[in-house]
C-alpha cells in the first residue's frame, strides 16, 4: 500500500519475473502475478516457514491495525484485535485456500470476526456521519493493495486518475506517456482492480465472480 | 451499436467523459454494460478512497512480540548449536537491587493500606466451587459476618481478571428453585471491588437459611441489571 516499506527477504527481492510462474497456480486464477515479491511470501507461508510470520506482520500488519482501529474505538483493544488476528492466522495457516481469494482478504476476514466478537461484548460503536464501514475499508485496503502490485508506470497513471482526477490527456501530458498508452494503462489496471474486487471484496453491492469474499 | 469499448467504459466510469448520444442509447438496452459501468463507478469511487489508506503506521513492536510469544516460533528458542548464555554477575548484580528497590517500595504501600481488624465470620467459611468456563486462578470464598449489629456478606475473591468493560457481581440463590430455571428466585448483592475482600450490607428480606448459595458472575455493563447468566463461581453457605 502506498509508500508502505516492505521487507522481503534477501531471497525475493530481485528475482527474475519468470521464477514466479512456478507459484502463478497458487493464487487466485483472476489476479495477476505481483511485482512486489508477495507471490514469494504466500508460498513460504503455505509451506509453515516461520520467517514467513514476520515477514506477513510487517506486511500487513498495518492494513490489519488499521481496520481494528477503525472498527474499535480503544487503542488497546485494537492491538489485542491485531494480536489474535495473527495469531490464529498462524495456527490457520492449513484452511487459507489461495484459490479463494488473497491472504490479505483472508487476515482481515479474521480481524473482522475478531472485531464483531469484541464489539458483541463492549457494544456498537458510534461511527460518524461521512465515516466508511467497516466492510468499506476492507475493500479499500484490498484494491490498495492491489495497486501496489502494478508496474510501477501503471501504478502512477491510475494514482493521477483517481486522486487528482486527471484526464487520461492531462495525465499523458503530465507524465510523457502517450495519450493512447495511458488510456490502454487505465483500461488495463481498472480490469484488474475489478477482478481483484470481484474475489475479496466484501461491501454490498459486490458482485462475485465466483467463489464468496473471504471467510 | 455493439457493446462499448473496455476502455470506453473505463474513462466513462472515471468520470472522465459524458456519453454520447449513440452510448446512451445503447446502454439503455444493454444491461450488460450498463452493470460493467456500475461495477467499474463502484470500484473507482473505492480506487479514490486508497488515499486514505496509504502510509499507514506499523503495530507497535510490543504486538509483535507478544504475537512471537503466543505462536512460539523458532526466533524464540535458542537455535541448534547455541550455547545458552547466563546471566553475567553484572546482569544479576542490577537484577537484585532493583528487586530490592520494589520489595521496599511495595512493603511501604503494603503498610499504609492495611485495613482496619475485620469482624470475624460468624459461622464457617464456605469456599466457592469454580464453574467450568471461570477462569482457572479463580478462587473465592464466603461467609456471613456480624457488624455493629448489620449482617453482612464477606466475599474474597481473588484471581479474577481484570475488567475493562463489564464487571463481577455477587448475587444470593435460593437453590431450591434452579431446578425452574426460568424462575429462579435470587438477590443481587452487589459488585465487586478492586479489593480482594467486600462485606456487603444484605439486601432486606432475604433469609440467607433460604437464599443460600452464594454466586460470582460476569456482568455485562449493559445497564441490564439481570443476571447475565454468566455465573463463575459458587457456593452454599
Amino acid at each position: 500500500m502506498g509508500g508502505h516499506p516492505l521487507q522481503h527477504s534477501r531471497r525475493s527481492r530481485g528475482r527474475p519475473i519468470g521464477a514466479l510462474h512456478g507459484i502463478v497456480h497458487e493464487v487466485h486464477p483472476d489476479v495477476e502475478p505481483r511485482e512486489d515479491g508477495a507471490d514469494g511470501l504466500l508460498k513460504l507461508f503455505r509451506a509453515g516457514d516461520e520467517r514467513a510470520l514476520r515477514l506477513i506482520f510487517d506486511r500487513y500488519g498495518p492494513a490489519v491495525f488499521h481496520l481494528a482501529t477503525h472498527g474499535l474505538t480503544s487503542v488497546a483493544d485494537a492491538e489485542d484485535v491485531t494480536q489474535s488476528t495473527f495469531v490464529m492466522a498462524w495456527t490457520d495457516r492449513a484452511r487459507f485456500d489461495p484459490a479463494r481469494g488473497s491472504l490479505l482478504a483472508w487476515l482481515l476476514g479474521i480481524a473482522r470476526r475478531q472485531i464483531a466478537d469484541r464489539v458483541r461484548t463492549i457494544g456498537p460503536i458510534r461511527r460518524l456521519a461521512g465515516e466508511p464501514s467497516i466492510e468499506r475499508v476492507v475493500d479499500q485496503l484490498v484494491l490498495a493493495d492491489e495497486m501496489a502490485g502494478l508496474p510501477g508506470e501503471q501504478r502512477r497513471v491510475l494514482e493521477l486518475a483517481f486522486y487528482d482526477e486527471l484526464t487520461h490527456q492531462q495525465i499523458a501530458a503530465v507524465t510523457g506517456v502517450p495519450p493512447d498508452t495511458v488510456r490502454s494503462h487505465l483500461q488495463r489496471t481498472m480490469t484488474r482492480l475489478r477482478r481483484r474486487w470481484e474475489v475479496d471484496g466484501v461491501a454490498s453491492g459486490a458482485r462475485s465472480a465466483g467463489a464468496p469474499g473471504p471467510r | 451499436m455493439s457493446h462499448l469499448e473496455p476502455d470506453r467504459l473505463v474513462l466513462l466510469a472515471l468520470g472522465e467523459e459524458p456519453l454520447n448520444d449513440a452510448e446512451t442509447g445503447h446502454l439503455d438496452g444493454c444491461e450488460a454494460c450498463r452493470a460493467d459501468i456500475a461495477d467499474l463507478r463502484t470500484v473507482a469511487g473505492i480506487g479514490r478512497e486508497t488515499q486514505d489508506v496509504s502510509d499507514l503506521p506499523t503495530p507497535p513492536e510490543h504486538v509483535w512480540h507478544m504475537v512471537n510469544a503466543d505462536v512460539g516460533t523458532a526466533e524464540t528458542a535458542p537455535r541448534p548449536g547455541q550455547r545458552r548464555r547466563g546471566p553475567t554477575w553484572r546482569t544479576t548484580a542490577v537484577i537484585t537491587a532493583v528487586t530490592a528497590v520494589f520489595a521496599v517500595v511495595l512493603a511501604f504501600f503494603l503498610v499504609r493500606r492495611e485495613p482496619p481488624a475485620q469482624a470475624a465470620c460468624t459461622g464457617g467459611t464456605v469456599r466457592l466451587t469454580a464453574l467450568a468456563g471461570a477462569p482457572s486462578s479463580a478462587k473465592a470464598t464466603a461467609c456471613l459476618v456480624d457488624e455493629e449489629g448489620e449482617h453482612k456478606l464477606r466475599v474474597t475473591a481473588t484471581g479474577l481478571p481484570p475488567t475493562t468493560d463489564g464487571f463481577y457481581e455477587v448475587w444470593l440463590i435460593d437453590p431450591s428453585s434452579l431446578p425452574t430455571p426460568q424462575s429462579v428466585r435470587m438477590a443481587a448483592v452487589g459488585a465487586l471491588g478492586t479489593r480482594s475482600s467486600d462485606d456487603f450490607t444484605l439486601p432486606p428480606n432475604v433469609d440467607v437459611h433460604r437464599y443460600s448459595l452464594v454466586d460470582i458472575s460476569s456482568e455485562p455493563s449493559d445497564g441490564n441489571a439481570a443476571h447475565s447468566g454468566n455465573s463463575l463461581l459458587r457456593g452454599e453457605l
